[in-house]
């Protein structure tokens, strides 16, 4: 006992001995304490300390979705097609303009294959029937031509902006002309009758405004409020090029119908 | 749905099979022609020059399509040359044709109206170089190619309207305009052999009796009789020739035309004008006052040129073709267009009096004809028969003795005598 109290009894003075050496300096608090900031995390990992960012996969899942709900049609399209046909003039003239009239069928296919958005409006194709006819000749002689134009034709689409109805198109496209004729001689007809291939080459505006809703596609509660489903007008105003066999026409025209 | 390689694969064979007919000669085309009876049909030839049948382009002719040609004298006297006056009066020079046709089996019908015209006119003219080759009688006939066929071209003098219902050789282009049809509903003219036969006739008389030339010097230099005379001689054997055209042709079924305008022209007195098969013809005291004294313009603007001309068609044809012997006057009348042998030809006789123009007389131009037909039968006919219509002043009666040629010719009967 009488040496543990010795010990305590050393242990004062040898305290009191240092102070009184000098003033003890302070520690850099402000560098410790920067120090000390910079070695913290900004945020906490803990998942339960705040929203955190999502992944790119889960933004991409998330624009899919958005993109089908925003417009949910389909993208199926009827339309009439009429304009101006600049028949490649046989007689060495410039072009011989006659009326055309059709109708076309289109179907978007990009929207069903695709989800992203951009690759929904890429592309489209188109099977149109259209037809123009060319009479000429004197009161003896004379000869009607009709030119029935059948293609299938692939597009491609550049809409002007996101979630835009109007976009710009480029179309190549291939399929058969039937040509019927016939040359009248006092009266007496005589019928003539051939196909040959095609080619066409084309651009244009497609504009495909919602004019009609009728419901929302996916809850009108729910944060996807402006997803309406309906019946959309399409327009086009295009110039196309036809290449029946070894002659160029010209399509100068547009066309209107429906979508869904 | 197709491919994309697939797709692209379709779209390659399109393009490739985007060509012109391969043209293997000759090629079987279907055109409007006429038949025996004067109707028209559809008939399948052949044509044995195109080189390209959409461009309708061969050796002897190129069909151009939408060139417009307008006579301005004022600008045209600028020209020193003829190449400087044919760019002059070609205000378009226009384009290649093309063809729409549909291949059945190995034949071409034409798709359109204007491909019909084209080659029917095609071969129309490729019958007429034929009738040529046939009547040059083995001399070459280089000449008579290589032309062009101004297609649905326009033909206008400065200040005045659009020719139409018309076809017409025109030497400063080297080449035909086949005008528009307007108010003549009848056979278009580009498918009228006759009429065809009867414009190819002027070239080979504008190669032959003029040298070729742009500007032919007696057509400037001469006026009154001289120029009257020169100008119908040219009409007359025009549709005397394209008489014999037609003739040739007739193994498609077409048949001879002995008037070449009826199938195309309402049937009225001026186109009864060109009917060279009456016999009544002659020359009326209204005919020669005119001849004797219309002006260049006047003449060229007259019936009176081709009523003189027609004495001639119909002279010629009476001579011939009842003794069916129409192949050697035919080819007698072409070696007389030319000769620089001691038995000049009507070049000849052109040439030596371009300055005394009152030389070229009818009794001097039946007189180059006679002696160019070896046939004394024929010749007696001809010389009876040109003469008893066209009853040249300068004889008191008929023979005309100071004719060396025709001097044995009976007089004839069928016309008064003025």
């Amino acid at each position: 006992m009488r040496p543990l109290l010795l010990a305590l009894l050393l242990l004062a003075p040898l305290a009191r001995a240092q102070s009184d050496e000098g003033a003890i300096p302070y520690s850099d608090d402000e560098a410790q304490d920067e120090r000390n900031r910079r070695e913290l995390p900004n945020k906490s990992d803990s998942p339960s300390s705040g929203p955190r960012d999502e992944t790119e996969v889960e933004a991409q899942e998330r624009e899919q979705s958005l993109a089908a709900i925003d417009d949910p049609s389909i993208g199926l399209s009827l339309e009439f097609l009429g304009g101006v046909m600049l028949l490649d003039s046989s007689r060495g003239g410039l072009f011989d303009p006659k009326g055309m009239a059709g109708l076309r069928f289109t179907w978007e296919w990009s929207r069903t294959v695709f989800s992203n958005e951009f690759a929904r409006e890429a592309s489209f194709v188109d099977v149109t029937w259209s037809h123009a006819a060319n009479g000429e000749g004197t009161t003896l002689v004379n000869s009607t031509a009709n030119y029935h134009y059948f293609s299938f034709a692939p597009a491609v689409s550049f809409p002007f902006g996101p979630k835009s109805p109007a976009a710009f198109f480029a179309q190549l496209g291939v399929g058969a002309v039937f040509n019927s004729s016939n040359v009248t001689i006092n009266q007496l007809v005589t019928p003539i009758s051939g196909a040959k291939l095609l080619f066409q080459y084309g651009v244009g505006f497609r504009f495909r405004p919602l004019v009609v809703t009728w419901g929302r596609k996916s809850g009108a509660n729910s944060d996807f409020a402006h997803a309406e489903d309906g019946m959309r007008v399409s327009f086009r105003i295009e110039l196309t090029r036809f290449r029946r066999g070894y002659i160029d026409d010209t399509f100068v025209g547009g066309s209107a119908g429906v979508t869904f | 749905m197709l491919k994309a390689p697939r797709f692209w694969s379709l779209c390659a064979v399109s393009m490739l099979a985007a060509c012109e007919p391969n043209v293997q000669l000759p090629v079987k085309v279907m055109i409007v022609g006429a038949n025996t009876n004067g109707t028209y049909d559809t008939k399948q030839v052949e044509l044995t020059t195109p080189t390209s049948i959409v461009h309708m382009t061969g050796p002897n002719l190129t069909l151009v399509g939408g060139a417009f040609v307008e006579i301005n004298e004022q600008e045209l006297n600028t020209a020193t040359s003829d190449e400087q006056a044919a760019d002059l009066l070609l205000k378009n020079k226009g384009n290649s044709v093309r063809a729409n046709f549909i291949d059945k089996g190995g034949v071409l019908w034409p798709a359109d109206f204007h491909t019909w015209n084209m080659a029917s006119a095609y071969y129309n003219f490729e019958q007429a170089f034929l009738y040529y080759q046939k009547v040059y009688n083995g001399k070459p006939t280089t000449e008579l190619k290589d032309f062009k066929v101004l297609y649905w071209g326009g033909f206008k003098f400065t200040g005045g309207e659009d020719d139409r219902d018309n076809a017409i050789y025109f030497p400063p282009i080297k080449g035909f305009i086949l005008v528009p049809y307007a108010t003549q509903q009848k056979v278009p003219i580009p498918m009228n052999l006759g009429i065809i036969g009867h414009e190819f006739s002027h070239l080979v008389f504008h190669k032959k009796v003029y040298g070729g030339v742009g500007s032919p010097a007696p057509l400037g230099a001469w006026s009154l009789a001289p120029f009257n005379l020169l100008k119908s001689l040219d009409e007359g054997l025009a549709d005397f020739h394209g008489y014999g055209v037609t003739c040739a042709s007739a193994g498609t079924g077409a048949g001879c035309r002995s008037n070449l305008l009826v199938d195309s022209f309402v049937d009225d007195e001026k186109t009864q004008i060109r009917n060279i098969v009456d016999p009544t013809r002659c020359m009326t005291p209204s005919l020669r006052a005119a001849y004797n004294n219309f002006r260049q313009g006047e003449w060229n603007r007259s019936t009176q040129l081709y009523q003189l001309g027609n004495l001639f068609a119909v002279s010629l044809y009476l001579a011939s073709t009842p003794d069916g012997k129409e192949d050697v006057l035919q080819k007698s009348i072409i070696d007389a267009y030319d000769d620089s042998s001691n038995n000049s030809g009507l070049k000849q006789l052109i040439a030596d009096n371009l300055n005394t123009q009152s030389n070229f007389t009818m009794e001097k131009v039946i007189d180059v004809f006679a002696a160019h037909i070896s046939d004394m039968d024929l010749r007696r006919k001809v010389c009876t028969q040109l003469r008893q219509r066209l009853q040249p002043e300068s004889c008191p009666g008929f023979p005309c003795d100071p004719i060396p040629a025709c001097a044995s010719a009976p007089s004839g009967t069928a016309c008064p005598q003025l």
